[in-house]
């Protein structure tokens, strides 16, 4: 039967095969990794311990099928039930490269707002050449921060070689940046703190010049001061915007690993990892492949846990202002 | 000798005249084509181009010329073509997978190899990997079937895994006969057992391994700081140290002290950070006259129950030893990896450094380096005590106790199974047969390209003043690796299944100690733990029969 339009309804298989594509590429790309990191999470696959046949030969989807089979085999002959989670709970590299992911995302992430705020706020003004200096102030971000970990973390702050090691030593004082687990991680909030200010910053002028002039202008005739008006009404004003930055800062510092790894490489020892860090690290380099997913799995439902309770509780208390 | 009357009447001028490479390219195709024909042309030309070829490549560029150039190399691979493939292998791609340091090994293998390509037809494709990047990545593509390479530049060490899983072919006799590779002139322990598995040749060699001792001579000839060691008590003659007792005593001593010029002096150079395992090397090193009791040939583990001895006073001694040498070591020194540290001990940084070869090899002809005729060289140092693992307690020694490490036994080129499967394993070996030949292998370890000696050959000090080494110099460092080398009680690497996997293991574990997270007890005993469980893994019967046979 023909519809009002004249169309030929589709038949189910037509259906079908318009969803194919669609289904197919969300099937590979999201759905099938997601269950696979899942089920391999729970197992003790080893880089070296566990093989795979690795993909026949013949028509794709026989080799597909016979690859479905081999991983299936894997993860049935190293499924070791919830042992990586116990291990987990006893794991003092887990537990250090927890911590210093929320040292970076709450202490780093609070450090860098307030820095760009206080820029933008300067840059918002009708000072002279405050174009040169917004770009000026941009470079960073441009620059990758593996650059940016070589510039800053190793170049000028090398204990021997460094431009401010070398003036410590004409005052007899030995400067060491990275030797205890506190100061690498200290200075690497500040690296990472002069790679992301400008990202911070932008976004917070762009906030700031979006404002109505009129508000401001009505609040200056009311007789209310600079700092009355920055708080009751900027900063307000601003929050909106400050949350979208922050909670993009945090999910960027969550998953910080490059200034780390130029840096530091997550040392000494394991003090200044992330959890990106350790991941790959007994992924890649120790071969867990196991224990790693389990720590990527549990990283995830972490960061999820952690944006979502921001988002909502903070989020709420914004809405409640306006 | 027939061939020598025919050299003798050959002229070898042109031979100096070929300085560009078409020239070249076409003289090897000349003879190549001569050999096809079965006119022995390139056996003449060979005979009588061994000497001058030698001499030719040794004077690129010449001492004080510094580091040599791309096109210096390029220069030697040019002069050193010796194949008889002319254009055979045109339209063929061999992939080859090299470590990238710090312009060393590819970087070297590169330039050298641009004669070969033009000569053979054939191109090469580049697969650079650093070395904390170099095992993870070779066991990744093993593990997963993807081998992408055709040779792979390996360790000896990761032989239970490259050779053991079927992963390389033999080399075959045109490469293992060749009088370009002269197998005979390889040293012993590179002959056999590495390189080897079931009695078969696998690998060519390009490097030999060991870590030997470094120290500045002009420090510990310095009488300023000799006064000085003396008033403050310190024991015995202010000398180089020859156990690692008197290493950390003089690391403690040069705490605020100048050196000759004036600079701070620091005392020994650990790599204390983590490298992919590789940190492990310097690990052992320190450890190696505590562990290896000269009644015990096993070093790693127990070769009766596979247990490992890494959690042994021994170990544990040692590590305590890298720990309290730290406020003597220059700041940051927790965070230095291998090339951080050869880097600062040849800008002049630090009196003494455990390294493989390559301080004394960079030492004339390196850019970086500032400590020419200053740098000395022995076997790494020993101790008065060893522990005897069979009873628990400390053996005093007459004379002390040495052990040198022949740490990662050599770089060797190997050619998969892979390269073979797509056809291309004659070109590999025919490039292999080039880079490992003995005219560029002696170039490669008289100038910086991160070889170190592994052929007799190597061991004529008059050959390395080409590069600017004062003869004694030379003989002084070549001496400390020969003496590493056939020394009795030397202890040869690793060469089981996971090796790579025990090193990253135990890496892990001793930097938690360095970083005041972990005692060094606790951390030898977790780095123990693991090591059962890689044991375990592989199998402890399969391992522990490879163990006691490479013992």
């Amino acid at each position: 039967m023909e519809n009002p339009a004249g169309l030929i309804p589709a038949a189910r298989w037509q259906k079908a095969l318009f969803v194919l594509p669609a289904f197919l590429l969300t099937f590979f790309i999201v759905i099938f990794p997601t269950v696979f990191g899942i089920l391999v999470s729970f197992t003790s696959w080893t880089r070296t311990g566990t093989t795979l046949d690795g993909p026949g030969s013949g028509f794709v989807l026989f080799r597909l099928g016979d690859m479905v089979r081999d991983i299936s085999e894997a993860i049935r002959s190293t499924w070791n039930g919830i042992d990586n989670f116990r291990r987990m709970a006893g794991d003092d590299a887990f537990r250090t490269a927890l911590k210093n992911n929320l040292i970076f995302a709450f202490i780093g992430v609070p450090l860098q707002y307030l820095v760009a705020l206080g820029l933008a706020l300067l840059l918002n003004q009708q000072i002279r050449a405050r174009k040169f200096y917004r770009v000026v102030f941009l470079l960073p971000f441009m620059i990758s921060p593996i650059a940016i970990g070589w510039m800053i973390g190793k170049a000028m702050f090398d204990a021997r070689f460094g431009p401010f090691a070398r003036i410590a030593r004409e005052l007899d004082i030995t400067l060491a940046f990275y030797d205890t687990g506190f100061k690498a991680v200290s200075w690497l909030i500040v690296i990472s703190a002069w790679y992301a200010i400008p990202f911070v910053m932008v976004m917070l002028l762009a906030g700031l010049q979006a404002m109505p002039g009129e508000i401001f202008e009505a609040a200056k005739i009311d007789g209310a001061g600079r700092w009355r008006t920055f708080v009751v009404m900027t900063f307000r004003l601003l929050l909106p915007v400050s949350l979208t930055a922050v909670i993009l800062r945090i999910i960027f510092e969550f998953k910080l690993i490059d200034i780390i790894y130029v840096v530091t490489g997550g040392g000494p020892g394991d003090a200044s990892q992330t959890l990106s860090l350790y991941i790959y690290k007994d992924g890649y380099l120790s071969g867990n492949i196991g224990y790693a997913t389990a720590l990527a799995e549990v990283f995830l439902i972490f960061v999820i846990v952690v944006i979502s309770l921001l988002l909502v509780t903070v989020g709420r208390k914004i809405r409640s202002l306006y | 000798m027939g061939g020598n009357a025919v050299a003798s009447s050959f002229d070898p001028q042109p031979f100096r005249r070929r300085t560009n490479r078409r020239s070249i390219v076409k003289a090897a195709g000349a003879a190549a084509a001569a050999s096809t024909l079965g006119l022995g042309t390139p056996l003449l030309r060979r005979a009588h181009a061994q000497e001058s070829v030698k001499d030719q490549i040794l004077a690129i560029p010449g001492p004080g010329a510094g580091a040599p150039s791309e096109a210096d190399i390029e220069r030697v691979g040019e002069l050193s073509l010796n194949t008889d493939k002319q254009g055979a292998f045109e339209g063929q791609t061999v992939v080859f997978q090299g470590l990238s340091n710090a312009g060393f090994h590819v970087n070297v293998f590169r330039p050298i190899s641009r004669a070969w390509e033009e000569a053979t037809g054939a191109t090469i494709e580049w697969i650079e990997v650093t070395q904390a990047d170099s095992y993870p990545r070779m066991s990744q593509a093993f593990a997963t079937g993807n081998v992408e390479f055709d040779i792979i530049e390996g360790s000896g060490g990761w032989e239970g895994e490259m050779l053991g899983g079927g992963y390389c072919v033999p080399m075959p006799d045109s490469v293992l006969n060749a009088p370009e590779y002269d197998y005979d002139d390889i040293v012993p322990y590179l002959q056999s057992p590495t390189r080897t598995w079931d009695g078969v040749t696998y690998g060519a060699s390009v490097d030999g391994d060991m870590h030997h001792f470094n120290y500045r001579k002009d420090v510990f000839a310095s009488e300023d700081l000799a006064a000085e060691w003396a008033s403050s008590g310190g024991e015995g003659d202010f000398a180089p140290p020859t156990t690692w007792q008197q290493v950390q005593a003089y690391s403690q001593f040069f705490q605020g002290k100048t050196d000759p010029d004036g600079l701070p002096t620091y005392g020994i150079l650990d790599p204390l950070a983590r490298s992919g395992g590789v940190g492990t090397y310097f690990f052992f090193s320190r450890a190696s006259s505590y562990a290896k009791h000269p009644d015990d040939p096993a070093f790693f583990f127990d070769p009766e129950t596979m247990q490992s001895k890494i959690n042994s006073p021994a170990f544990v001694r040692a590590l305590q030893d890298m720990i309290d040498a730290i406020p003597g070591a220059p700041p940051d020194q927790q965070n230095a990896d291998l090339l951080k540290t050869l880097g600062d001990f040849l800008a002049g940084t630090g009196t003494m450094a455990h390294w493989w070869a390559d301080i004394g090899a960079n030492e004339y002809a390196s850019d970086q380096s500032v400590v020419q005729d200053k740098v000395g060289f022995s076997i790494l140092p020993g101790s008065p005590d060893v522990y005897n693992y069979g009873t628990g307690e400390w053996d005093t020694i007459e004379g002390n106790n040495f052990a040198p490490y022949l740490a990662f036994l050599g770089w060797g080129l190997y050619v998969t199974t892979a390269g073979e499967e797509r056809g291309v394993s004659e070109a590999a070996w025919d490039l292999v047969k080039h880079l490992s030949s003995k005219d560029i292998s002696l170039w490669m370890n008289v100038y910086p390209s991160g070889m170190n000696p592994s052929r007799e050959s190597h061991f004529n000090a008059a050959d390395w003043t080409a590069g600017g080494y004062p003869e004694a110099d030379a003989q002084e460092y070549l001496d400390s690796i020969a003496d590493s080398y056939n020394h009795p009680n030397r202890i040869v690497d690793l060469r089981i299944p996971g090796q790579g996997e025990y090193w990253i293991a135990a890496e892990d574990e001793w930097t938690r100690a360095i970083s005041g997270e972990l005692s060094p007890q606790e951390a030898m005993d977790n780095a123990a733990a693991r090591w059962e469980e890689i044991t375990d893994r592989y199998g402890r019967d399969a391992q522990r029969e490879l163990y006691t046979a490479s013992l």
